[in-house]
């Protein structure tokens, strides 16, 4: 054994607290990188185990026999060809395909190994005869796409990992500046005895190497450790039960860790590690042997005349806070990783749950309450043909909720032309949707008067206030008469002016093609009214007394869909096309639906919300996770960091001290400072924090309001993170104190004249 | 008159095998006004007995009287309260606070004691101790002598019964010595304070009243210089 050797560990074994410290903050900053590893690991594969969840496949061939999938089974890209059969039509059998991974054109596959088992790649009508799962083809590396996707996914995390990796450099540094600087001395008198500057860079090298043996196991096992606690936190707690099933999160999300991961995370601790020591070391061979030998660590060159914590708390005030300041650089950046930690674990689920109630309450507000919108064009002139709709829907077994409206419009008798009004029917689902499933008059009821509701928007409406009549409403209601177009031409021009042409778009020829002619002409109607409906209950933003009586601009007469089929005949022809809203039945059931719906002749999807819900829930969910783990690892370094400066200052300081008792400082006044210098770190981390929420929540205000358009103040509480940061603020005060009190009870061990003779 | 009185004063260090021995049955009485010598080879336990005599280290047995109290007869937070008002301790490297500015380190045992210093106090002291024009520096911005000039304002400064300095000229060249020490003999003149000085500086010694000569933790010679 060399004697560089022996001086390191003779080193590490006599400076047991700071040995100790530094091997802890090796194993905090090891443990924050694995936390990192292995949550991103973790994350990554509940997203894939959801995709797979929902469809088990690369590609899905619409209709195939058990002979083809053995042969697409041959082709050494394609990793399995499972049978199954077509949920909408029993006679039909499709293949799910999963290919091999990192495959870089699956299109190719496709080509030659359909082209083996004699399969089209389009069916009959031209359409495509397979259908790509890309969600799950990017988590398995399936496709040129895919490693863009992904690629881009590992940019993120490398983003993550290189911040953390600067963190963990500051913890790891800010240990090894500390013990070498108690021994600057120490190193100047072994160069003044002819230890080589080489020598020195490798006693402390070497210290490093020692540290690491014991920090870096220890950190992984702490990371493994504290991410199985979060892990198992969010699992318990429900947080993401917001965005999944608790069965679905049981189920799919699983802790896992994978080995190269913890070698990763070993290999750059001990990079990091190596340069702290070799920094370091470089530092001290910098300064000449005398320089090293005459150094005072702690001497100070200016200081703040004046403090806030002298104006309140006297002189103890004032010399904590001069102390706090010795080494502003670790001050604020205590402060700066405290204020972080603190904001974002107290207001990264305010802001994200803000932003995701204002969204959730701007598609409310537009309506959009449900899982798909959903057409149905038909030839039929039966102004019933939605019926059938509806039916087809709920005997597919996919969707319920199946909410559904129709109706015309007007112009209000004895006023002028703009006054509008709309007649609508709802159906059950939709009129409950409507009403917030709060409606003031039931839908029995309404449907059994045969009446309607009257709903009037606030505006300039004092000219349609003059034709309400308590029971009944007059109006004109649009009258849709049709020519076709051999009739038309048989009249005479003047005849001709009142009618329009109505075209529609021919697929094949790809142009506009006359069908035949429109015109409107309106008739008198009377509708009985069956109550007046205040604004505010069917808007979440008007005020309670909105009423009628404030003022009107348009009018809505909401009746049953019963009391329609009653009278549709008084408008004319019916519509070509309907809109319905559903929800899906069940979760497991979204692939079956949109297949079912995409296979439909008259039914086809509209706006996907379910997709879009669930993809917004996913991001936000995903964003939730990493700030969760972000704001953990956070606090840790911030903790950690915290720990060392109070624990240290403390050290360094107690030939300091200790001549304060001797001159008569009271052990009550020693903590009072102590309590002072604590207090500064967490307050001033703690009213930045509280600034900086409120910054946040206001900027996600502002944000939501871009997004949705509309002002969302009342669903964001500005202030709601306050009472998290306050009593964060408090934990990490309490930390603070329990540091300085164990530090300072670690000095008292020794005598005031030992302590003295720490610089003597 | 005894004004300091210490009897069959011991003081041991670690146990056992290790245990050392830093004073062995020390007594000696000092009168008011009398400015001590205590000289002696390195380890023989003058600043264990300067530590003991300004109650920053209890003895291990023995009593220490000043003024006819008995200082360990106190408990912790009644000793710190003595510290500051009966005793002022001055250090070979100063051991100034370096955050507090020249005249802030010198009101420091004021301060501790919840008064505020008065202006004509301060005012003197740093005229009596040409530091004047240094009132507003910083320790690592003074030399040696300027810093242990600070070192005897702060312990002057409350007018202390009891000075006990410990080699306070050892790190200074010899014109600031001179200059120290009769800044310590004008104080002793002025004031009446009892002083105890660690020296291992012939000449220094001789100026003083009496000299006492410590070998193994026991006083081996007692010389008085001058009649007080």
């Amino acid at each position: 054994m060399n004697i560089q050797s022996t001086l390191a560990k003779r080193y590490i074994f006599s400076q047991k607290r700071h040995s100790v410290l530094t091997i802890c903050s090796i194993a905090a900053a090891i443990s924050l990188m694995t936390i990192l590893f292995v949550g991103f690991s973790v994350v990554l594969n509940f997203q894939r185990a959801l995709e797979y969840d929902e469809a088990p496949y690369h590609c899905m061939v619409e209709s195939i026999t058990a002979k083809q999938a053995e042969i697409l089974c041959e082709d050494p890209d394609i990793m399995s060809c499972e049978i199954i059969e077509d949920p909408s039509n029993p006679d039909i059998q499709q293949g799910q395909i999963l290919f091999r991974k990192f495959i870089k054109d699956e299109l190719v596959v496709i080509e030659r190994a359909f082209a083996a088992a004699g399969l089209p790649m389009d069916d009959e009508a031209g359409n495509s005869s397979f259908y790509l799962n890309t969600e799950l083809m990017q988590y398995d590396l399936v496709g040129i796409q895919a490693w863009y996707t992904i690629a881009t996914y590992f940019a993120l995390f490398f983003v993550a990992v290189i911040l953390l990796v600067m963190a963990m450099r500051l913890v790891i540094d800010t240990a090894f500046e500390i013990s070498s600087k108690e021994r600057e001395r120490q190193f100047g008198a072994l160069q003044s005895i002819g230890a080589t500057p080489n020598q020195i860079v490798k006693i402390i090298t070497l210290e490093g190497t020692f540290f690491s043996l014991i920090g870096i196991p220890l950190g992984l096992l702490c990371g493994i450790g504290l991410t199985y606690l979060v892990y198992a936190m969010i699992v318990r707690n429900g947080l993401l039960e917001i965005a999944y099933t608790p069965e679905k999160i049981e189920r799919l999300l699983r802790f896992t860790v994978e080995p190269w991961m913890l070698v990763v995370c070993a290999g750059i601790g001990y990079f990091w590690v190596w340069l702290s020591a070799y920094s370091t070391g470089m530092r001290i061979i910098r300064m000449s042997p005398i320089q090293a030998i005459t150094s005072r660590s702690n001497t100070v060159e200016r200081v703040k005349k004046h403090s806030i914590y002298g104006l309140l708390c006297g002189w103890s005030g004032k010399l904590a806070a001069r102390n706090a300041r010795r080494s502003k650089k670790r001050f604020w950046i205590t402060v700066v990783s405290l204020t972080i930690s603190i904001t974002l674990f107290s207001t990264s689920s305010y802001a994200i749950n803000g932003f995701i109630d204002s969204y959730e309450r701007y598609l409310v507000d537009m309506g959009v309450n449900y899982d798909f919108l959903v057409t149905y064009a038909h030839k039929s002139e039966n102004a019933l043909a939605y019926l059938d709709a509806i039916t087809e829907l709920e005997q597919s077994g996919y969707f319920k909720d199946i909410a559904f409206e129709t109706g015309t419009w007007g112009k209000i008798t004895d006023n002028s032309d703009y006054e509008s009004i709309s007649i609508l029917y709802y159906n059950q689902t939709t009129y409950e949707n409507f009403f917030y499933d709060k409606p003031s008059v039931s839908y029995e009821e309404l449907k059994e008067s045969g009446k309607y509701l009257l709903l009037a928007y606030p505006s300039d409406g004092e000219k349609i206030k003059n034709v309400l009549d308590e029971d009944s409403l007059s109006a004109n209601i649009a009258h849709w008469n049709h020519l076709s177009v051999e009739a038309y031409e048989a009249l005479t021009p003047e005849e001709q002016e009142q009618w329009h042409p109505e075209t529609q778009f021919d697929e094949q020829s790809g142009e506009e093609i006359l069908i035949r002619y429109d015109s409107i002409t309106f008739n008198p109607q009377t509708y009985p009214i069956l109550k007046n409906i205040p604004y505010s209950d069917i808007t979440l933003d008007a005020p309670e007394d909105d009423t009628l009586e404030d003022g009107l601009g348009s009018i809505i007469l909401v009746g049953a869909i019963e009391t329609y089929e009653q009278c549709y005949t008084d408008y004319g022809f019916p519509a070509r096309e309907y809109e319905f809203h559903c929800n899906l039945a069940e979760d497991d059931s979204y692939y079956d639906a949109v297949r079912f719906l995409e296979a439909h002749d008259t039914l086809s999807l509209e706006w996907d919300v379910y997709r879009m819900n669930e993809s917004n829930r996913s991001t936000f969910t995903i964003t939730r996770m990493i700030v969760t783990f972000l704001s953990l690892m956070l606090a840790i370094i911030s903790i950690v960091n915290m720990i060392n400066i109070i624990s240290t200052g403390i050290l360094n300081r107690r030939s300091e001290l200790a001549t304060m008792q001797c001159i008569g400082m009271t052990k009550g006044q020693m903590y009072r400072m102590t309590v002072i210098e604590c207090m500064q770190y967490v307050l001033t981390s703690g009213i930045v924090a509280s600034l900086v929420s409120i910054a946040i929540m206001v900027i996600t205000a502002k944000f939501s309001q871009l997004m949705t358009g509309e002002a969302l103040e009342s669903v964001i509480d500005y202030t709601g993170p306050q009472p998290m940061i306050w009593l964060c603020t408090a934990a990490a005060f309490g930390l603070a104190l329990v540091t300085a009190f164990f530090s300072i009870q670690g000095l008292r061990k020794q005598s005031l004249v030992d302590q003295i003779r720490s610089i003597d | 008159m005894e004004f300091l009185k210490i009897e069959h004063l011991c003081k041991t260090y670690g146990k056992g095998e290790g245990e050392v021995k830093a004073l062995s049955d020390v007594s000696f009485t000092v009168p008011k006004g009398q400015m001590v010598a205590v000289i002696g080879p390195s380890g023989s336990g003058k600043s264990t007995l300067l530590h003991i005599l300004g109650g920053v280290e209890r003895p291990t047995s023995g009593t220490v009287w000043l003024d006819g109290q008995d200082v360990y007869q106190q408990n912790n937070k009644n000793l710190a309260i003595f510290r500051r008002r009966q005793v002022g301790l001055i250090y070979q490297f100063y051991n100034l606070i370096p955050v507090l500015n020249v005249e802030e380190n010198m009101t420091l045992p004021m301060l501790l004691d919840g008064r505020k210093a008065k202006k004509e106090r301060v005012e003197e002291m740093l005229k009596l101790l040409g530091l004047t024009e240094r009132r507003r520096h910083l320790p690592s911005q003074l030399s040696g002598g300027q810093q242990q000039r600070t070192s005897i304002g702060r312990a002057l400064f409350t007018s202390p019964n009891i000075i006990l300095a410990d080699e306070p000229t050892g790190n200074l060249d010899s014109k600031n010595s001179a200059e120290i020490i009769a800044l310590l003999r004008k104080s002793n003149q002025e004031f009446n304070q009892t002083m105890m000085i660690i020296t291992h500086d012939e000449n220094i010694a001789l100026q003083c009243d009496r000299i006492l000569t410590i070998s193994d933790g026991r006083i081996v010679e007692d010389v008085l210089t001058h009649q007080t």
